[in-house]
């Protein structure tokens, strides 16, 4: 292809290029496509929105790529939606590369106008060409070129056909002498249209006045909002303009302009696209009778996400035992016998320790859980599960996709948190998150069976789960009435099965496994160090006994808990065997009674989760909502605990 | 609401009926004068038109042909066929768009 890459990030791009389009076009596989393994994967600036850029070198061009999220429509209905335009109207990119697909042209041409209205360079680039073909779509690119006045690339990007010539004509449009045709709306809205562009000259806006007339007339809130600052006036014109054309349809001024839009495309579409023979029914189609039955889906959805579970919990406990025991003592023994052992060599040990604890965190854990939900949702079988339980994850306030985080969550809550990335919107990303923090994850069940489980029978174990899964459920239905934001109906597309793309997963995998080490990795190894550190300097009996009133008085707790809780913030296994060390004793019964273990269980389930969650959901839902999430959970820990320690004593288990 | 396989014509798309604001009354405008600038005396509906646009962004519209491919379990979420892409709508709204039924499979 005569593509080579480089990562010079310093330096000015000669061109930059922003990829917009919507979610299952093959975006993501064009923007690897271009750039290979010289990318960035970071958050959008004050943000927890993935911004993906890169950079490659073509024909003595330095090119950047920006990836903008997959979005439906350039309204402030969502985050990445305020993103994209944000990012198209004021950082102005040299070109936009609109990627559709081209089996379904009509719909993504309304997404295309809107991008049109930003007045930006463009290239429309028809992907998944191989599959018009296959469905007997001929798309004349040529009359499409003349009716947009935009370049027209098609492509098979799953083959990497066409994808020079994207950066072609991008290079071709970013010499500018470009303009793209305005296409007209119908006569009453374009009238008005005018008049509030005309009203609109006089002021300073940073966005195009077109496309400025056309938000105030769809009563967008953030456009509204700058032009009232400037001339109130215009407000009151577009005001009356909208009252005018909501009297003439019959409906709110933002479906006038939608359905013009919506218009518009299937117009242009109707020229451009020639219908041949019907599809036959699809292999994916007969998969989905499968995929969606109301018998056997369940079944299907229910072996694939045990076989997820196991594999990433199996096969990773494998993993895992390697890195914390094999590696470790062997690692400890260079350690202890190259710089001895003193009270500074212990501090130094606790960080290497934690660099361990991550890798075996990272290298069994997270790995293939990013890579198993890549590849579903890659392949489109994530969609099916979402339709299948959207109606039983309802209850807990959010959709359907949300079993998955929730089911990985009793393995290990980071990357339970980590697969919260598939639900679609902000708010929804958060509930999913607060519900898979506190599902109890192995290290805690290991704490469970070996108290409760071990002393008072698995009745109590069923018992204290059945208990937690209501507070899950209860908690997420309640959070989902306070957070701001309505529920959003459900609207989804149904993607059709694609063959995974193996390369771009393992890229996507790599590049988010890499950013997971920069964001978690500092915040594990300096709370493993400050708690050793607070060991060595002999602190944890005045963290006891200031912790004291909460644990003893309220709790009932031995006041040693203290420091066990403290420890449990490391890892929840430690739990049980800080315990035993501080009592002196492995036969808990000596030293707990039943109520102090149902007690000590409870706590534990609730309480903050362990500092590698807590690190994932800085990286993944920002600091202050970890930090409510996490004061949260320790406040219901403390109620739970309080208030189930008096009740089982009315029971009479003392 | 159409059958699982059935198609048909969409004729509108109501919008959603959503929050109560004040309405303007003895009571209410009594709230005002004393400075109870929120105070809410009964209900007045409001339309919500963000679903019906973000389901006209994706070409679900009055004059569309559109099918109903499946209906999911447990009262869950319609999947149905526009223009050649599918898309799954929850029933809530599903049962908003109003549909001539049309011949079949033509």
């Amino acid at each position: 292809m005569g593509i080579s890459r480089g990562a010079v990030e310093k330096i000015q791009p000669d061109i930059r290029i922003a990829l917009a389009g919507q979610a299952n076009v093959g975006k993501s596989v064009i923007f690897n496509q271009l750039t290979g393994l010289h990318q960035h994967i970071a958050n959008w600036p004050g943000t927890t929105v993935e911004k993906a850029e890169g950079t490659l070198f073509y024909k003595g061009f330095l090119i950047d790529v920006v990836d903008l999220p997959g979005i439906y429509s350039l309204t402030h209905f969502s985050l990445e939606e305020k993103i994209s335009r944000e990012y198209i109207a004021r950082e102005r990119p040299d070109v936009v590369v609109n990627v559709v697909d081209a089996t379904t042209l009509e719909r993504h041409l309304i997404f295309t106008l809107q991008l049109l209205e930003l007045e930006r360079p463009l290239i429309l680039v028809l992907n998944m060409m191989d599959l018009a073909e296959k469905y007997g779509l001929e798309i004349n690119a040529k009359a499409l070129e003349e009716i947009l006045g935009v370049p027209v690339v098609e492509t098979v990007a799953t083959r990497g056909k066409g994808i020079s010539k994207i950066l072609d004509r991008a290079i071709e449009i970013s010499r500018g002498g470009y303009r793209p045709k305005t296409l007209r709306y119908g006569k009453e809205v374009e009238e008005r249209i005018k008049r509030l562009q005309s009203a609109l000259a006089g002021i300073d806006v940073s966005y195009p006045r077109r496309w400025v007339a056309i938000k105030l007339l769809e009563k967008d809130e953030e456009i509204r909002r700058i032009v009232g600052e400037r001339d109130p006036r215009v407000l009151e014109l577009s005001d009356k303009l909208i009252r005018e054309l909501e009297e003439i349809h019959g409906h709110d001024s933002s479906i006038v302009i939608a359905y013009e839009r919506a218009g518009l495309a299937s117009q242009i579409a109707r020229g451009v696209v020639k219908l041949g023979a019907p599809r036959r029914k699809s292999i994916g189609e007969r998969f989905d009778e499968l995929a969606t039955h109301p018998v056997l889906g369940y079944l299907l959805a229910l072996i694939i996400l045990i076989g997820i579970f196991f594999l990433i919990f199996g096969f990773g406990g494998y993993v895992a035992e390697f890195f914390e025991e094999d590696l470790s003592d062997f690692v400890r023994e260079v350690w202890i016998s190259s710089l001895g052992e003193s009270a500074l060599s212990e501090v130094g040990w606790s960080a290497v320790e934690g660099l361990l604890f991550l890798l075996g965190l990272a290298i069994p854990y997270i790995l293939p859980l990013y890579f198993v939900t890549f590849l579903l949702e890659n392949w489109g079988y994530l969609a099916r599960i979402s339709f299948l339980m959207d109606s039983l994850m309802h209850k807990a306030g959010v959709h359907g996709k949300a079993i998955i985080p929730l089911i990985l969550g009793f393995g290990c809550n980071v990357p339970a948190c980590l697969a919260s990335r598939v639900m679609d919107t902000w708010r929804e990303r958060l509930l999913t998150m607060l519900m898979a923090t506190l599902i109890p994850c192995s290290a805690v069940t290991v704490v469970v069976m070996g108290l409760v489980g071990r002393y008072l029978g698995l009745i109590w174990v069923a018992a204290l789960y059945a208990f937690t899964l209501l507070m899950v459920i209860a908690i997420g239905a309640a959070a989902s009435r306070i957070l701001p934001g309505e529920a959003v109906e459900l609207i989804m597309e149904m993607p059709s099965y694609k063959n995974p793309n193996l390369r771009v997963i393992l890229t996507m995998t790599w590049f988010r496994l890499r950013e997971y080490f920069v964001v978690a990795g500092p915040l594990i190894i300096i709370t493993g160090v400050v708690i050793k550190a607070l060991e060595i300097l002999d602190l944890l009996p005045i963290i006891s006994s200031a912790l004291a009133p909460l644990t003893a008085r309220w709790l009932g707790l031995p006041s040693e808990v203290g420091v066990i809780l403290l420890f449990g913030i490391l890892r929840k296994e430690l739990i049980l065997a800080v315990l035993a060390s501080l009592m002196g004793t492995l036969d808990f019964s000596e030293v707990l009674t039943a109520n102090q273990m149902i007690t000590l269980s409870l706590v534990t389930i609730f309480y903050i989760p362990c500092i590698a969650t807590i690190s994932t959901l800085v990286k993944e839902s920002g600091l202050k909502n970890a930090a409510a999430i996490t004061a949260f959970e320790i406040g219901l820990a403390i109620l739970i605990g309080g208030v189930a320690s008096r009740l089982l004593l009315l029971l009479g288990i003392a | 609401m159409l059958e699982e396989g059935q198609e048909g014509i969409v004729v509108d798309i109501a919008p959603a009926l959503r929050g109560s604001q004040p309405k303007p009354g003895f009571w209410n405008s009594f709230g005002r004068r004393f400075g109870w600038g929120r105070f809410r005396w009964g209900w007045r509906r409001r339309a919500g038109w963000g679903a019906v646009k973000r389901l006209a962004d994706l070409g679900i519209l009055a004059g569309v042909r559109i099918r109903v491919v499946r209906k999911a379990p447990f009262g869950g979420p319609i999947e149905v066929e526009v223009g050649g892409s599918r898309f799954m709508i929850g029933r809530g709204l599903a049962e908003r768009i109003l549909v001539e039924v049309g011949s079949r499979g033509d």
